[in-house]
């Protein structure tokens, strides 16, 4: 069984699997990066720890004009930083192997894929490519 | 298979308790001391396959019992007993050649675990 | 051979050998495959073999051989683990010691244990041998059976994990003969352990037996035989994290600290407990002044002097003065200087450059010349200078040079004092420059030690005189972590600019700010410098006008710019932060951190912020 935890990005509606989120915050104050790239908001104290925070809508190209008050503190092992989103949902489980045969022609090239949950089409977000999109808006 | 065991501790009540253990899981208590010197001369008597000794105990302490007890027969099986706080005894007593060590207070299957344990190896 | 009249000399020399070697393997730590200081390492070691065994220091001699003989398994492997440096600088330190039983003119202590207890070469063989049999085909004897990793994992319920896992360590001397493990018996007997142990062992049991009698322990939840020796970098480092090296006054210090707290914790206990508001208050005071000693304490356990890189610095200068025939005397002072490891570790390529750059162009055409190395503390900073009696940079050469150039215009030129003047062959444009080097003797690379200095947080100062000599100041702060910052607010949000970059904060009105063409200056001490308006270079929107104007005159890309900011909010010191790859790319940010009150902000990177904007342009 996989955790997964749904959230909306513009029109859309993506997912992380649970075990790659540290802890969701609400609210945080987010201090702005003197000079940063729009896609990266800023960054909260999070337990003492500076945490840099990503404005997904930005990242994935939607012209959201929202301050996206909900964060997602990413795992240790992604540094951390913060996804913030526009919405969260409750959290779904999944049987393994939920995510069906790929069609790649469909998908976005930060979606790891496509399943479907009470008729809706949700995406898993591919975190190996928000990296390395946030690793091209800090160069650039 | 279950053998012939020394059981060594200041206190009437950890002793009996041990021989309980010992006794109903089918093993031998040869005796019992109630300080380190006992211990030592109980030793030489009876060479037991193994001691259980108390660390802390009057007149001559576990650690220095079981140094006497390494000098007279090198492959002696002693393991030693000690309370939760005393983890810097039972390193000097590992050091000093027990085998291994029970916690106090313990339940009966990590003594027999242990002994068990020991005397086959 | 009268050895009484070379000892002196040997045991200098051979000192020497030793710092270098105890640098190289601190180096070695954060680039384990680095080949040439590896190399290095290796001729270190074999010069002490050389010179120990001619003067017949034999167990000197011995343990510098296996120290050669190991290296010499690193190097052609490429690569030297983490405990290998360990077990490299337990050897340093016996041969430091043996130096003193030398000097003491006692016999030298015997160094069998630890030719014995390392056991380098006699397991890198076995390696490579295996390595040998994947090639070639069983081309080595297999008497000895191949070592073998044991790790087991004690369940979280375990009470005391340390005598657990020294039995299993002993239990696992049964089995074979144990090569390694992590923790050691040390470790374990002081208590430094995290419930797991990993072994390396040579053994002739099959790993299914040694897996069935490590099963019988109830507290043991898991046992793995990781594959290759090679693999089990991981778990060390997992086991080991980076380790310093503490005195014992050090340790001492801190557990007196630690004392105290604990008696002033039982003070205002009790002092709570009969509400003696008097007492309470005592023991508050008396905890901030522990509170702020252990801070201090701890701070100085990163410390370390300058002993070592000023030694390999007189190294280096005695090194150049043999290639180039010319007779340097190297004059140093303040080696005792303390500052934080990681900055002497980064210091040590800038310095060899500008000491470099000394001798090849300040004493260009000098037979001879004095070169001083000099460290002070001014308050919370650390300042390493090197000077040359040569020939002096020529101001009007690089006047010249930067109109041709186009770094300046004819107007710049003639405003900027000779100092201002100096600080540009740091500029990359200038340094690359064959005829700047040909002239002024300098700039080869003094950009790349700009920006390593400036990397740090600290500052590069150039000074000269023409015919009387240069010298090169580096400002540095004392510890990375925790630096003094200059606090600035702009457009409502506040930013940090670390101090050794801040070289006065003014107040200045209106009526003192003059304008050439389009650019603001204002008049500091004797020259005009021009004004940069944070708030432009941040893109945040214009301030209105009105008051005194706040400035800090800092120095970015060689000229000193004075920053135009809304207000001026104070020192303080702070606990930096460095952000985690890739956030550390993002220009005009030195890493941030979190305020007394939870407040998170930035360090400013003035020059990053000033690269971005040309480029934007």
């Amino acid at each position: 069984m996989n955790q997964l935890l749904p959230f909306v990005v513009g029109t859309e509606t993506y997912a992380l699997e649970l075990i790659d989120i540290q802890e969701i915050v609400e609210n945080l104050n987010i201090y702005p990066f003197p000079a940063a790239p729009e896609q990266i908001s800023g960054a909260i104290a999070f337990h003492g720890r500076i945490v840099p925070v990503v404005n997904l809508p930005h990242l994935l190209g939607f012209n959201a004009e929202s301050v996206c008050p909900r964060l997602i503190v990413l795992a240790n092992k992604y540094g951390p930083f913060a996804l913030a989103v526009d919405q969260l949902r409750p959290l779904i489980g999944m049987e393994k192997g939920f995510i069906k045969d790929d069609d790649s022609t469909l998908k976005q090239p930060y979606v790891r894929g496509v399943f479907a949950w009470r008729e809706e089409m949700i995406s898993l977000l591919d975190l190996k490519y928000v990296e390395a999109a946030i690793e091209t808006a800090c160069i650039s | 298979m279950p053998g012939r065991v020394l059981i060594v501790d200041d206190a009437l009540f950890m002793r009996n308790m041990l021989a309980d253990i010992f006794t109903q899981a089918g093993w031998d208590v040869v005796a019992e001391a109630e300080n380190g010197e006992q211990a030592v001369a109980m030793y030489r008597q009876h060479r037991p396959q193994l001691v259980t000794m108390d660390i802390v105990m009057p007149v001559m302490g576990g650690i220095e019992a079981l140094k006497k007890i390494l000098q007279m027969e090198s492959e002696a099986k002693v393991v030693v007993c000690s309370a939760l706080g005393q983890k810097h005894l039972i390193l000097d007593a590992i050091t000093s050649g027990a085998r291994d060590f029970i916690v106090k207070p313990f339940q009966s299957e990590q003594v027999l675990e242990v002994a068990e344990r020991v005397i086959s190896t | 051979m009268d050895k009484a009249k070379y000892r002196a000399m040997f045991l200098a020399e051979a000192a020497e050998h030793l710092q270098a070697m105890s640098e190289i393997l601190l180096r070695l730590d954060n680039d384990p495959e680095n080949r040439q200081e590896i190399d290095a390492l290796f001729r270190e070691a074999h010069s002490i073999k050389g010179m120990a065994a001619t003067m017949e220091y034999q167990e000197t001699a011995r343990l510098a051989h296996r120290l050669e003989d190991d290296l010499d398994l690193c190097r052609k492997r490429g690569h030297i683990s983490a405990d290998e440096i360990d077990q490299m600088l337990a050897g340093v330190d016996l041969l430091e010691a043996l130096l003193e039983d030398i000097k003491e003119d006692r016999p030298e202590r015997n160094v069998d244990s630890y030719l014995q207890a390392t056991g380098l070469s006699e397991q890198r063989e076995v390696e490579l041998q295996s390595s040998k049999t994947e090639v070639g085909g069983g081309l080595c004897s297999t008497n000895d059976p191949q070592p073998i990793l044991v790790q087991i994992q004690l369940a979280d319920t375990v009470p005391v994990p340390a005598p657990r896992l020294l039995v299993l360590l002993k239990r696992m001397g049964d089995f074979g003969t144990v090569l390694n493990s992590w923790p050691t018996q040390e470790q374990i007997l002081t208590d430094k352990v995290n419930g797991r142990l990993l072994v390396q062992l040579r053994s002739h049991q099959p790993a299914e037996q040694i897996h069935a009698q490590l099963a019988t322990y109830s507290e043991v939840e898991e046992i793995s035989f990781p594959e290759h020796v090679a693999s089990s970098n991981q778990d060390r480092s997992v086991l080991k994290g980076a380790s310093v090296r503490v005195s014992t006054e050090r340790l001492d210090h801190l557990i007196n600290l630690t004392g105290e707290l604990i008696t002033t914790r039982y003070q205002l206990q009790n002092a709570l407990k009969k509400r003696q508001w008097r007492d309470l208050d005592d023991g508050v005071g008396q905890l901030s002044q522990l509170v702020k000693n252990l801070h201090h304490q701890v701070l100085q356990v990163r410390m370390v002097s300058l002993q070592a890189l000023f030694s390999r610095l007189s190294r280096t200068v005695h090194d150049l003065a043999r290639t180039s025939g010319k007779k340097i005397e190297l004059q140093t002072q303040g080696a005792d200087i303390e500052i934080d490891r990681a900055i002497v570790e980064e210091l040590v390529d800038p310095l060899t450059h500008m000491i470099r750059n000394a001798v090849d162009h300040g004493l260009k055409a000098r037979e001879s010349g004095t070169i001083r190395l000099k460290a002070w503390r001014d308050r919370d900073q650390v300042l390493v200078q090197v000077t040359d009696d040569g020939a002096g940079i020529d101001p009007e050469a690089i006047r010249q040079l930067a109109r041709q150039r186009g770094l300046l215009t004819s107007s710049q030129v003639k405003a900027l004092r000779d100092y201002d003047l100096y600080q540009l062959i740091c500029q990359p444009g200038f340094s690359t420059s064959q005829a700047v080097t040909d002239i002024s003797g300098r700039g080869v690379g003094m950009d790349v030690v700009k920006t390593t200095i400036e990397g740090i947080g600290g500052l590069v100062l150039i000074d000269s005189n023409l015919g009387e000599g240069t010298s090169i100041t580096l400002k540095l702060p004392l510890s990375l972590a925790i630096i003094r910052v200059l606090l600035i607010e702009s457009d409502g949000a506040r930013m940090a600019i670390p101090i050794p970059r801040v070289i006065q904060a003014i107040e200045v009105s209106p009526t003192e700010i003059h304008s050439s063409g389009k650019q603001l200056m204002v008049y500091f001490q004797d020259a005009f410098i021009p004004l940069l308006s944070l708030r432009k270079m941040l893109n945040q929107p214009k301030k209105p006008q009105g008051g005194s104007i706040s400035l800090v005159v800092s120095e970015v890309m060689g000229r000193r710019v004075g920053l135009v900011v809304d207000r001026l909010v104070g020192q303080q010191e702070v606990f930096v932060q460095r952000l985690s790859p890739p956030f550390d790319q993002i220009p005009g940010c030195h890493g941030g951190t979190i305020l007394g009150d939870g407040q998170g902000i930035f360090l400013l990177d003035l020059q990053s912020l000033l690269e971005r904007r040309k480029k934007a342009v």
